[in-house]
């Protein structure tokens, strides 16, 4: 195993959602942060689970979950496809982090690359990507500095939540 | 990050031939890991049955990616005008994707394989 450095912080303009003051309850529940995350396409899958578990005590419509799961992969994969050279070495930063006041949720993937201009005949398959993620999210911005790309996706909750269940609901057959 | 009890992603696809009819059972997950293998086992179907109809049973799927979304879309455009290239797909983690790119305009999409097969 070559050792590995530790995750660099994140760049001034990737400023993680989770970093937000206003986010000042940030307990595990609310605030998930997977920082140097290999920018592998293997390493993908397991970040999406962890998505998934992050977001389901938020009591989210099937869909919704969707939503979020698909639009949070998409950003990885377009990073993981982009920013760094093929065989070149790099890292990403997933936060997500739900604000209870606003009711809004914040996933933010960062990388420390540049999009590879090159890559021209994968342009079809990326603005497919991207394309998901602005139909998945309410708002999506991406923001480019020197030092790598981000892009941040939000969802309102209010609307999108399955109804509580009936107290002492009896089950009819 | 400690992730390693997570599994990577799996892709199961099994074949069923009836009647001229190619159905093609995914099952887990399609994404930019397992896409190749679902693009490689749609080429070897189209190859194999010019002539006659593909169906896509993606219920087993319970994710789609966009890298999965292009597969598709890439089989379609490549049986088009020798066989008809149906899909099926129901619910957020595979009809919903490919409503929001668009591709139920293009594509033909079943809520199941009875629906899909009752259509030759």
């Amino acid at each position: 195993m070559t050792p590995q450095p530790p995750p660099e912080v994140l760049p001034p303009d990737g400023r993680c959602a989770a970093d937000d003051p206003r986010l000042d309850d940030c307990a595990e529940s609310t605030c998930l942060r997977l920082t140097g995350v290999e920018a592998t396409l293997t390493a993908l899958g397991p970040v999406r689970h962890r998505v998934a578990e992050f977001v389901a005590p938020l009591r989210l419509t099937a869909e919704a979950v969707a939503d979020v799961v698909l639009a949070s992969y998409e950003a990885l994969a377009n990073a993981v496809e982009h920013a760094y050279p093929a065989d070149g070495p790099g890292t990403l930063d997933l936060c997500a982090g739900y604000d209870r006041g606003e009711d809004v949720l914040t996933v933010t993937v960062v990388d420390r690359g540049s999009w590879q201009p090159a890559e021209d005949t994968h342009r079809t398959r990326r603005g497919q990507g991207l394309r998901l993620i602005g139909a998945c999210c309410d708002r999506s911005d991406v923001a480019t500095g020197e030092r790598g790309t981000r892009i941040r996706m939000q969802w309102e909750c209010g609307g999108r939540r399955t109804p509580p269940p009936e107290p002492d609901q009896q089950v009819d057959q | 990050m400690e992730m390693h009890e997570i599994p990577v992603s799996t892709l199961s696809l099994d074949v069923d031939i009836l009647e001229g009819v190619v159905v093609l059972h995914a099952g887990g997950e399609i994404d930019v890991v397992t896409a190749p293998a679902l693009e490689q086992k749609l080429t070897e179907l189209a190859a194999m049955c010019g002539g006659s109809v593909v169906v896509a049973d993606l219920l087993g799927v319970h994710f789609l990616s966009s890298a999965g979304l292009a597969v598709l879309m890439r089989t379609a455009d490549d049986l088009e005008g020798r066989s008809r290239f149906l899909v099926v797909a129901q619910g957020p983690a595979t009809a919903r994707p490919m409503e929001l790119v668009g591709m139920t305009e293009s594509v033909e999409v079943f809520a199941s394989v009875e629906a899909a097969l009752s259509t030759i």
